[in-house]
């Protein structure tokens, strides 16, 4: 195994169709700001790059097969390189991710983009893509009328129910995500919100609000990714990559993802989401204690909670404290989300793994500004997708 | 595999509200009103998901409840039914 750098990111900022941000750009036009963004940072010449791992979309470019790769090389220079479409859901961008990462650092390549861009549709995600009776996600909605955000309600009533979580408790990590976005130039959102006014935003799914729920966005992410022997002839300062996992939900899941399932004799939870987490402590000898920072997938603010816990950054049920006492903001003990997360920019879907990983990569560069960690030295990104996906990267200086 | 009954009673794991119209391919009447949506652990230990036909704000985790089959909309002449859940 080759060990694998990070040479350089590119974002386009998040925004929404008709906006001033990103206006009607299509998905070939956010994804070419991206790319060319990360060559330039990296220092990097397009015919320098030897394959492509990309994210594909359902939503958006492609031609209707998820070929979004083919795209990117169509509109910078198709220079004949392999390109390899990843499909996850939401976890496709850190799927791509993973894919480029094994590729070099199996010593396939030397030289990789990795890249994933969204032009959304408007309003809530349609989950299910097909009308397949074979498809329990489709069954769910058409014979229960069981909407996306409710699954997401329904783990944070659970929680309320289990710790005595309040209302209060969830729309203070809006609050907290959104103070970190200011000054972010590539979120979507850069203004803080008050308590009282995610309080007195409209339940999609009750108890969740509308502030407390990431809305759909548009945007790229690239990053270009390379051996150690190849980062040593550029002048960029690599970030190292400790680990890259993938994982898929095992039987015990128990979460209502489908029409039913067994009663579980233990928690329910992601199981997809803390084996891809615990494959990437694993594989990078590093434990929850030594992470500097995690950039999760905050769907809904409900996440910032559960999932330290259910990863071992903290203890079951400690989080509401932590996030009270500051903890969970950039300056303290167990940072999470320092870029302001899904809730500030939107999700993107397939660019969020990509995301991440500029956004890790900024953090452990020092290059974070005002939502600077503090020394960041060891960065945990994790994604999650329909299908029972969940990636997991652990970069560091 | 063998063949099993599962009685009706259970008790709901958590709920939620669908407090918008969702999109397709939900099926809804119109005027969309909000209404509750419960996973309940059934005695048997089947984890099943349905809608509740009591109001949101009556029902609580923990709760005790028991499968009924009810109207999830209509279309043209046609009645669709579902499995739903009644508070005992």
């Amino acid at each position: 195994m080759q060990e694998v750098a990070v040479l350089g990111v590119g974002l386009h900022r998040f925004g929404k169709t008709g906006d001033a941000i990103v206006g009607n750009k299509s998905v070939t036009e956010l994804c070419r700001h991206a790319v060319d963004m990360a060559l330039a940072d990296a220092g990097v010449a397009w015919r320098q790059v030897e394959a492509v791992a990309a994210a594909s979309s359902r939503f958006s470019g492609g031609k209707g097969w998820g070929l979004n790769g083919n795209d990117v090389v169509e509109d910078i220079g198709s220079t004949g390189i392999p390109v390899y479409n990843m499909s996850a859901g939401c976890a496709a961008g850190g799927n791509a991710f993973n894919v480029g990462y094994s590729m070099v650092a199996g010593g396939l390549y030397d030289m990789v983009l990795v890249v994933g861009g969204e032009v959304m549709p408007k309003g809530m995600i349609q989950t299910s893509g097909i009308e397949d009776p074979n498809d329990r996600e489709f069954l769910r909605q058409r014979c229960i009328g069981f909407p996306g955000p409710s699954f997401w309600a329904t783990l944070a009533r659970r929680r309320m129910h289990d710790y005595g979580t309040t209302e209060e408790q969830f729309a203070q990590i809006t609050v907290k995500a959104r103070r970190c976005a200011v000054g972010n130039p590539y979120a979507r959102f850069q203004k803080e919100v008050s308590l009282q006014e995610v309080l007195a935003s409209p339940y999609v799914s009750n108890p969740l609000r509308l502030f407390e729920i990431c809305p759909v966005s548009n945007g790229a992410a690239a990053a270009i990714i390379c051996s150690k022997a190849k980062a040593r002839e550029f002048k960029r300062k690599p970030v190292w990559v400790a680990s890259s996992a993938v994982a898929t939900m095992t039987f015990e899941d128990s979460l209502p993802r489908g029409l039913a399932g067994p009663v579980p004799s233990g928690p329910s939870l992601h199981t997809e989401a803390r084996a891809a987490v615990s494959r990437a402590f694993e594989r990078a000898g590093i434990g929850p204690k030594d992470v500097s920072f995690t950039e999760l997938q905050d769907n809904t603010c409900y996440y910032e909670l559960a999932f330290p816990e259910e990863w071992g950054l903290c203890q079951p049920g400690e989080a509401e404290r932590l996030v009270a006492a500051g903890e969970t903001a950039p300056t303290g003990r167990m940072p999470i989300n320092p870029s302001g997360g899904f809730v500030s920019f939107g999700e993107a879907t397939t660019a969020m793994g990509v995301f991440q990983i500029a956004e890790l990569t900024w953090q452990l560069r020092g290059e974070s500004g005002a939502r600077q960690v503090p020394d960041a030295k060891v960065g945990l990104a994790q994604t999650l997708g329909l299908g029972g996906n969940a990636t997991a990267a652990i970069l560091k200086r | 595999m063998e063949p099993c009954e599962f009685g009706g009673r259970g008790t709901v794991w958590s709920y939620s509200v669908a407090d918008f119209p969702p999109p397709s391919p939900h099926r809804y009447d119109e005027p969309f009103k909000p209404y509750a949506i419960a996973v309940v652990d059934l005695d048997d230990g089947l984890r099943l998901v349905g809608q509740m036909v009591d109001p949101p704000e009556a029902l609580s985790v923990a709760a005790r409840v028991e499968l009924v089959i009810d109207a999830l909309h209509h279309e043209q002449d046609k009645t669709f039914t579902t499995w739903k859940f009644k508070l005992v």
